[in-house]
């Protein structure tokens, strides 16, 4: 064994990422880990990588545990790690990246030599069939591309142990079979691969032995012929559904028109052709995995386009009936579009304003008189929803900030309730909220619903998604590859679906 | 499996291993002498001036135009890689006012050693410069504030070393060197060639210089790949001390005392010349090349404008005026605003919305 992690244990703060998960990986071997979104894939990786520290357990790299001090160490010792969110410098050439932080010198004249590096670089781009240049610069590559010369940078380190999160998430299939083919050459050279993917396919196309993490604990570890995928599937997501979703009290009126419906809409690039309706009161989950172009279909119908799309959004929406044109978050909140994103720090709170600031913010116009704010009116309206919602808070004063997580997601919620709106997109509400405040936002949205509000769930959490919803889609590759009722719906089901839909689908290449 | 293999398919493409020779030019052009079309407005500039401003196109302007660009171009120089970094060092015009002072007082009037007042000033700029850099990669303290902060500090040292009035002199053969001439170059532009061209080299072809670009393009992927983020920053944010102290003892030699005020005004100059020349300041782009056109043109806007005898305050108007428009430039093509401008079509609003199929009202009308 080149690597053996033994009973690791590791906590953020309450969350537990990590309970007494165990991994072995042998020299040659390629070992595939699994598991959901959140399954603790990423602290595992970043703890064998150096970049973190279990709070308990073992693991030695080649016999010794010095290896895994920091990221630095890990490297010199052989343990070389592709990351999946890209790290490659834009303003660098791909020669320049491969070699940052530990360029080759010219013997005589000192300075960067650039020749020697851009010939080592070559050797491997040719190797794994790359079709650009060494001295293009990373920035003028296409996603696929930019993952290739990634993957080249991490073999380049010449590993013992190479990680890859999602190395083939956003490559071309051609590309993916050419890095596969050297992937097999060097393992058969004794290379250890730890390979993390959410495409079942390349598990068993590839890997020796497959490991699940399920809720940060080993669901499953075994040979690679001992498992099917469906084994496969049931040890991901196989657990029990808690009491935490309020009873469908009512149900939707599907037969009155739509709030919202959306024909054809399309994003070249990141979605294609989505068409769906929700009715009054009705909740629609949007399933799929983390990239399948769900995040960017809410933030499009909010007018909130990607930064750098190249050609404009194409499609229908309709509000109430009405055409609708998403044109930024202004717009979209006068037609009564209320939108809690997925990085609420980032765009759904003002971290440093307080309580009564933060819910009154989307309303100010209500709240002031000859634009002038009234602070008596905001606090009024402030505190009747935190005492609605219990928001535990010192009192509306409290900067939002120094709450809890899942307080945070009320107050983000609280400033739509009190607005009031017919559309709410609630995209990845509940990650790092405890269980308690998990049920009273559940408790809202169902609420909200009952009220008339049509409601978009987009969830990475199953239980979540099937829970809450009463009428599940899934997207995959930026399409909508099946609509399900949620009575009929299975955490199988939903996840079939968007696998089946990794391998059928024509296919946008990553749409994240 | 091997039937997708790309080297059985029949008739494999011919994969291009280095960049076109045009492109290769083309980049390389961009890396030593930033971005052409500011060049080609200061020869714009330089033919209307020739044009417009009477005594301008004389050998003696000339050489006044580069004599009077030297210290600029030195602060730009420093100033250039903080701003590559995704730094600013608001504190070059006081350190600049240090340097001066210091090395007037020191040398005063040719009874102090010189060597002792170059040296000692600028290893003083080292160290504060290094202070700002320390200070802001150990800390999340905006660079911005830091070097304000610092800016002031020095300023009031300098004020409280010169009691606020011009101090020291000049050595007679260090004086001499301000007007000094070498054939058709003054002295001051001689000795300023081997430091640009050195600083150019640190920029192109050292670790330092990749490193100073991947830092500032991303500290973090810098980190993870290995670089030493923290001397990176202490580093660049020293040489951009040691360069306004530099810049300070240029000043020296053209004038007949030490000012205490000597670097005022550098500190916005400099950051319009690294802009200009196509830095952003978010960090990760801008060369030296650019900033010397940068530095250029700033230069020669004030000679044309003194020459004309534009009054001092409209001379900072247009100043302005010029880094707000590179500003915007620079901007609209980071963010490809330039494209989304080129493909709007502000009469799309005013269209029926139902059809997506060509109608009379014409979809012909904006294309």
């Amino acid at each position: 064994m080149i690597l053996q992690v033994k009973d690791i244990t590791k906590r953020f703060g309450v969350v537990r990422a990590l309970e007494g998960v165990s991994l072995d990986v042998g020299r040659g071997e390629v070992h595939a880990l699994v598991g959901e979104n959140g399954a603790g894939k990423s602290t595992l990786t970043r703890i064998i990588g150096g970049a973190e520290r279990a709070d308990a357990g073992d693991i030695s790299f080649e016999g010794s545990s010095q290896a895994l001090s920091s990221p630095a160490a890990a490297l010199a010792a052989g343990i070389s790690i592709v990351y999946q969110h890209l790290n490659l410098s834009d303003e660098l050439t791909v020669a320049g990246n491969l070699y940052l932080g530990r360029e080759p010198r010219r013997a005589l004249r000192g300075g960067v030599d650039d020749k020697a590096m851009r010939r080592a670089v070559t050797a491997w781009l040719d190797r794994l069939g790359a079709e650009f240049p060494a001295d293009e610069l990373v920035g003028r590559l296409s996603p696929s591309d930019r993952q290739l010369a990634e993957i080249a940078r991490g073999l380049s380190h010449d590993p013992k142990l190479l990680i890859m999160d999602e190395p083939t998430a956003s490559l071309a299939p051609v590309a993916a079979e050419r890095v596969f083919a050297v992937l097999r050459e060097l393992t058969a050279a004794g290379l250890a691969v730890i390979y993390i993917t959410h495409e079942l396919a390349h598990v068993f196309d590839l890997a020796d032995r497959v490991t699940v993490l399920k809720d940060g604990r080993n669901a499953l570890s075994a040979p690679i012929a001992e498992v099917d995928r469906g084994g496969l599937i049931e040890a991901m997501v196989g657990r029990a559904v808690e009491e935490l979703f309020p009873p469908r009290t009512q149900q939707p009126d599907r037969a009155a028109a739509p709030a919202l419906e959306l024909r054809d809409l399309t994003l070249p690039g990141y979605f294609e052709s989505v068409s769906f309706s929700i009715a009054p009161g009705e909740v629609v989950g949007l399933g799929g995995l983390v990239g399948s172009g769900r995040s960017r279909v809410a933030r499009a119908i909010f007018g909130d386009p990607p930064e750098r799309a190249a050609d404009p959004l194409r499609g229908t929406v309709l509000v109430d009936g009405e055409s609708f044109r998403p044109r930024g978050p202004r717009s979209a909140v006068k037609r009564g579009i209320g939108f809690v994103p997925e990085d609420r720090k980032a765009a759904g709170l003002v971290l440093g304003a307080t309580v009564a600031d933060n819910i009154a913010l989307p309303q100010l116009e209500r709240l002031a008189s000859f634009g002038v704010l009234r602070r008596g009116a905001e606090r009024a309206v402030a505190e009747r929803e935190t005492e609605a919602l219990r928001i535990k808070t010192p009192g509306v004063d409290a900067e939002v900030g120094n709450l809890s997580g899942g307080n945070q997601q009320k107050v983000v919620l609280a400033k739509w309730l009190a607005r009031g709106c017919r559309v709410l997109i609630l995209d990845e509400p509940t990650p790092g909220v405890d269980v308690g405040a998990k049920a009273e936002i559940y408790l809202l949205v169902r609420k909200l619903a009952d009220e008339g509000t049509a409601v978009l769930l987009i969830s990475s959490d199953l239980p979540e998604l099937l829970g809450l919803s009463d009428r599940v889609l899934v997207m995959s590759r930026g399409r909508i590859v099946a609509e399900l009722e949620a009575e009929a719906a299975t955490e199988e089901s939903v996840m079939k679906a968007a696998f089946d839909g990794m391998e059928t689908a024509p296919g946008l290449e990553s749409a994240a | 499996m091997s039937a997708t293999h790309p080297s059985t398919r029949p008739a494999a493409r011919r994969v291009r291993r280095r960049l076109e020779p045009k492109v290769r030019v083309h980049r390389a052009v961009n890396r030593w002498l930033g971005p052409l079309w500011v060049w080609g407005v200061l020869i714009a500039l330089v033919v209307i001036a020739i044009y417009t401003v009477p005594q301008f196109a004389t050998l003696d302007n000339y050489k006044n135009i580069l004599k009077q660009a030297v210290p600029l171009a030195l602060v730009a120089i420093g100033q250039c890689g903080v701003i590559i970094l995704g730094g600013i060092d608001l504190s070059v015009a006081a350190v600049m006012s240090l340097g001066d002072t210091l090395s007037m007082g020191i040398m005063n009037g040719g009874s102090g050693s010189i060597l002792f007042a170059i040296v000692a000033p600028l290893g003083l700029g080292l160290l504060i410069g290094a202070a700002n850099g320390a200070v802001v990669a150990k800390t999340a303290a905006p660079a911005f504030i830091v070097t304000l902060g610092a800016a002031s500090i020095v300023q009031g040292v300098v004020f409280w070393y010169t009691h606020s009035a011009p101090y020291g002199a000049p050595a007679l053969s260090f004086g001499e060197l301000g007007f000094k001439e070498y054939g058709p170059l003054p002295a001051l532009v001689v000795l300023f060639i081997p430091i640009l061209a050195l600083a150019l080299i640190v920029q192109n072809r050292t670790r330092a210089g990749r490193h100073a670009y991947a830092v500032g393009d991303d500290d973090q992927v810098a980190a993870r790949a290995g670089v030493n983020v923290t001397r990176v920053k202490v580093a660049t944010y020293a040489l951009c001390g040691f360069f306004a102290a530099l810049a300070g003892i240029a000043v020296a030699t053209r004038t007949g005392s030490g000012e205490p005020l000597a670097g005022t005004g550098f500190d916005w100059d400099s950051i319009s010349a690294v802009v200009i020349g196509g830095a952003i300041l978010v960090g990760g782009r801008g060369t030296i090349g650019g900033t010397m056109a940068g530095v250029l043109i700033i230069t020669l806007i004030e000679n044309a404008m003194t020459l004309k005898d534009v009054s001092p305050f409209w001379q900072s108007t247009v100043k302005g005026v010029i880094v707000l428009i590179a500003v915007i430039i620079a901007a609209m093509t980071a963010k490809e605003t330039l494209g989304r401008l080129l493909r709007w079509r502000p009469m799309d609003a005013f269209r029926p919305r139902v059809a997506a199929r060509p109608s009379a009202t014409g979809e012909g009308g904006a294309a």
